[in-house]
């Protein structure tokens, strides 16, 4: 996969799940919205994909083999040269403070599966806009 | 000490008799001499001799009741005064200021007698408080035994009941008052030596208790796994409570017979209903998620293997895809909230204040060397802009992962470290704020799993720059052999056990906290824990061998049961129209009088109180205004009497208003009836002065002034005199119950005959 586009840019997402068919699913959704999508199965290789290319945006599932969402999440805003990116957290089961949590370390949104698609999409097209960048 | 009949008549009584003995003999003999005289003589003329003996006669009986009159005033009343006097000292354990003076006045004629008593009583007196040192010790040490039982018994969550083979209670404790005491309009009370199954449904613990005397008969209990206990299910007699616990049938010393049985009972109305509620969601859950996950499943598979669907017929499909697909979403949100309202309390989940946990976790650090300084923060520290909160915790799970965290903190150079706490809707977040980053995840998520336990020779990992994000294996390497590892629990053990969450978050100026979101208090702490009116009564152990109710009136007076009352009324002729206004009751039971358990109403009389009744008793028609009227509390004052001895100051005068009141309640009070009156007649003879404040003054009660008047002081103040006649009853031989009913009715009768001279 190769990360660089010539043309106008276009907003970028990293989208980062280890259950691969919400994955499908996701992937398919941004696309179609004009979104540079690209994917991580784990923590460890989100944060390498994020060194590599900063997303303007990444999608991140909590519960991961390897580093968890949170703690890519908290890694990410303790990075000055990173913390502009925009984080929305997906979760299957955290419990009542799972949200709150998720936000005291610095995500911007937070959806507990199962999600409609359509309010994910257009909360990541809220986050864009306000950046610009969509 | 067992007396002949005539020996139980009071003295004076007996003094008059010898002296109308002596002068009618005297007379007699007078008589017969003349007649003898007359008859030798052979005189035709009587009359000399009937004029002689007449007035000899007559002399011998004017002076013999002169002397008698002389002797009952000068020495039969005094000596019965001064009787009644020492019996009152030497039937009370108690020495007070003036036990020691006798009052003298009208002894002098007894001679010697008089000093030689007083002298008695002042050595008695100084013998007593000599002793007192002793038995006050041994009092002291019952004291502090049973103190150390109430206290026990009175926390405990468990409901606690003891009863003797009878069913009568012995023993209870607060969360028996608060589990077993119906509403308010019941008539039936938990109370000591109350029968269990007026406030118990009878049937299931009777079953158990023969489950278990057949295992006791049989011996097989000694080699049976639960010995004498049983688990039980039974309800409140109302219906309202269903209870569940054990019961245990309690032997005597010698395990040869069944002594009593105690029953531990929790609440289990909400448990059962929530068991009840989460099977039933359960099953209607699999239902409501089944029909979504079927038309999903009949679509998909539709689309999938129908390769020359049409467009329109593809569109269609995917619309009741997507339709199925929300319902299913909807579903599940809905049963995840309907599952977590039901959620049932974890194990060892109080509700507790953070400045509890604060103070338990510097008690714990304390424990161990090189701990942490933990300073309380704001929501924490008792300071009346921000007071401790309060949440809903097993505060030893808690505050072991406190402690855990804060030494990994001191341990990673953390510096001061404070506890503090942020209210929430959802509950307080407990903050520890430290020096320093935030914690990295990865660390804290490694802390997470250690076993709980504070180790202070091993150095936690460094507080990273920034985010540390390699140090988990570390500290892994470093935890593998912890030596205080609590049962093996970890700090996400704890977490799970809360539902909750911990994160690392910045703190400004240069600080961090590590936030600990708890569960809410479920009650609410605001006004603090409800008070008790008064410190009611436990227990009493020498209940146990409780006089069952047939054999009363052999029964010994301080193994009884008194119901001593008063009542306030309109005025003082129950025949003329008067009623009762207030009831006041206090149980007294073993010569104990129970403050707690007492009884306390207030009557719609149905007339208007006249001004001088309320003059004596404070109480106004508006204070009776709506108050139940005779019928209902009478019903309930019979109730709380069931079993009991009656007893009242004056009591003819309060019974006269009971028996008034009979056709309204429809219940006759024919319990065996005592009159501290005609007691006090009994022991200081019938002279000295009986009204109620002469008899507390006599036998050294102190009650404050205010409190006298309303009819629960007064039975109050009864009562007391009551329990310290008892003693002193029993030094005159008037043990039992029918002794004091007898001898009180041969006062009464004395009482009578002198009322008409």
């Amino acid at each position: 996969m190769t990360a660089t586009h010539s043309e106008t840019r276009r907003p970028s997402v990293l989208l980062v799940d280890d259950e691969p068919n919400i994955a499908i699913s996701l992937e398919y959704v941004m696309r179609r919205a004009g979104y540079a999508v690209r994917t991580a199965g784990d923590g460890e290789a989100a944060l390498d994909a994020i060194r590599e290319e900063k997303p303007d945006l990444v999608l991140l599932d909590v519960a991961m083999p390897k580093r968890d969402g949170y703690d890519v999440c908290q890694t990410v805003r303790a990075d000055p040269a990173l913390s502009d990116i925009r984080i929305v957290m997906l979760t299957a089961n955290t419990g009542p403070v799972g949200a709150e949590k998720a936000l005291a370390l610095g995500a911007d949104a937070f959806f507990s599966k199962p999600f409609r698609v359509d309010d994910l999409s257009k909360r990541v097209a809220e986050l864009l806009a306000e950046d610009g960048v969509a | 000490m067992s007396l002949t009949a005539p020996e139980r008549w009071p003295l004076r009584l007996r003094v008059f008799l010898f002296f109308l003995l002596l002068g009618l003999g005297g007379a007699a003999m007078v008589a017969v001499g003349m007649v003898v005289a007359a008859r030798r003589l052979e005189a035709a003329d009587y009359a000399p001799f009937v004029l002689g003996g007449g007035g000899a006669v007559f002399g011998i009986l004017l002076l013999t009741a002169w002397v008698w009159q002389l002797f009952d005033e000068n020495l039969a009343r005094p000596i019965q005064r001064l009787s009644g006097e020492l019996m009152a000292r030497g039937g009370r354990g108690r020495a007070t200021a003036d036990a020691g003076t006798l009052p003298l006045e009208g002894t002098r004629y007894l001679g010697p007698l008089g000093p030689a008593a007083a002298q008695v009583a002042s050595e008695l007196a100084r013998a007593r408080s000599g002793a007192s040192g002793m038995v006050q010790d041994a009092v002291v040490a019952v004291e502090a035994e049973r103190a150390e039982l109430a206290a026990v018994l009175r926390d405990l969550r468990e409901a606690v009941v003891l009863c003797n083979p009878d069913d009568a209670i012995l023993l209870y404790n607060r969360e028996a008052q608060r589990l077993l005491s119906p509403g308010a309009g019941s008539a039936d009370t938990l109370g000591l030596d109350r029968p269990l199954f007026a406030l118990l449904t009878e049937a299931p613990v009777r079953h158990a208790l023969e489950r278990l005397r057949r295992r006791f008969e049989s011996g097989r209990y000694l080699t049976h796994r639960d010995h004498l206990s049983v688990a039980v299910v039974t309800s409140t007699r109302d219906g309202s409570r269903t209870l569940d616990g054990r019961l245990a049938l309690v032997l005597d010393a010698a395990e040869t017979d069944v002594a009593g049985y105690a029953l531990t009972l929790r609440d289990a109305t909400a448990a059962i209903a929530g068991e009840t509620a989460r099977d039933r969601l359960l099953a209607d859950g699999l239902t409501r998620l089944r029909r979504p996950a079927a038309n999903l499943g009949a679509a998909a598979e539709l689309m999938a293997h129908d390769a020359d669907m049409d467009t329109q017929d593809r569109t269609r499909f995917a619309g009741i895809l997507g339709e199925e697909a929300r319902k299913l979403a909807g579903e599940i949100d809905a049963l995840a909230a309907e599952h977590d309202a039901l959620r049932p309390r974890g194990a060892a989940m109080n509700d507790v204040s953070t400045a509890a946990i604060a103070a338990c976790l510097r008690d714990r650090c304390s424990r161990e060397e090189e701990t942490p300084e933990i300073v309380d923060g704001a929501g924490v520290a008792e300071a009346p802009e921000a007071p401790p909160l309060w949440m809903h915790c097993d505060s030893h799970g808690v505050v072991e992962l406190l402690a855990h965290l804060s030494n990994r903190l001191r341990a990673a150079g953390a510096g001061t470290i404070t506890l503090a706490a942020e209210g929430a809707p959802t509950g307080p977040r407990l903050d520890l704020e430290h020096d320093g980053a935030p914690v990295g995840e990865a660390v804290l998520e490694a802390w997470l799993t250690e076993p709980l336990a504070i180790h202070p020779t091993l150095g936690g990992p460094p507080v990273p720059a920034g985010v540390s994000t390699d140090l988990s294996a570390e500290v892994q390497a470093e935890t593998g052999g912890a030596p205080l590892a609590a049962a093996g629990l970890t700090g996400a053990d704890v977490l799970a056990h809360h539902r909750s969450a911990l994160w690392s978050e910045p703190a400004g100026a240069g600080r961090a906290r590590l936030r600990l979101p708890m569960p809410p208090a479920v009650e609410d702490h605001a006004s603090g824990p409800a008070a008790m009116p008064e410190r009611p009564e436990f227990y009493d152990f020498s209940l146990r061998t409780a006089v069952p109710a047939p054999e009363r009136a052999d029964a010994r007076l301080d193994r009884l049961t008194f119901v001593v009352f008063d009542t306030e009324t309109t005025g003082l002729f129950p025949t003329a129209g008067d009623a009762i206004v207030q009831i006041g009751a206090v149980r007294v039971v073993n010569a104990r009088v129970l403050g707690g358990e007492t009884f306390e109403q207030l009557v719609d009389p149905g007339r208007r109180i006249p001004a001088a009744a309320t003059r004596v008793h404070g109480i106004t028609d508006e204070m009776v205004a709506g108050q139940p009227g005779p019928g209902p509390v009478l019903r309930a004052f019979h109730d709380y009497c069931a079993g009991a001895v009656l007893v009242a100051h004056n009591a003819p005068f309060d019974m006269a208003f009971l028996a008034r009141a009979e056709g309204a309640s429809g219940r006759r009070f024919d319990n065996a009836v005592l009159d501290t009156v005609l007691l006090s007649a009994l022991l200081f003879g019938q002279a000295a002065d009986h009204r109620l404040d002469a008899l507390a003054e006599r036998f050294a009660l102190d009650f404050e002034d205010g409190g006298r008047h309303t009819a629960l002081s007064d039975a109050r103040v009864t009562a007391h005199v009551l329990a310290a006649m008892i003693p002193a009853l029993e030094t005159m031989g008037v043990t039992r119950l029918d002794d004091a009913i007898t001898r009180s009715e041969a006062a009464s009768a004395l009482r009578r005959r002198q009322a008409r001279v």
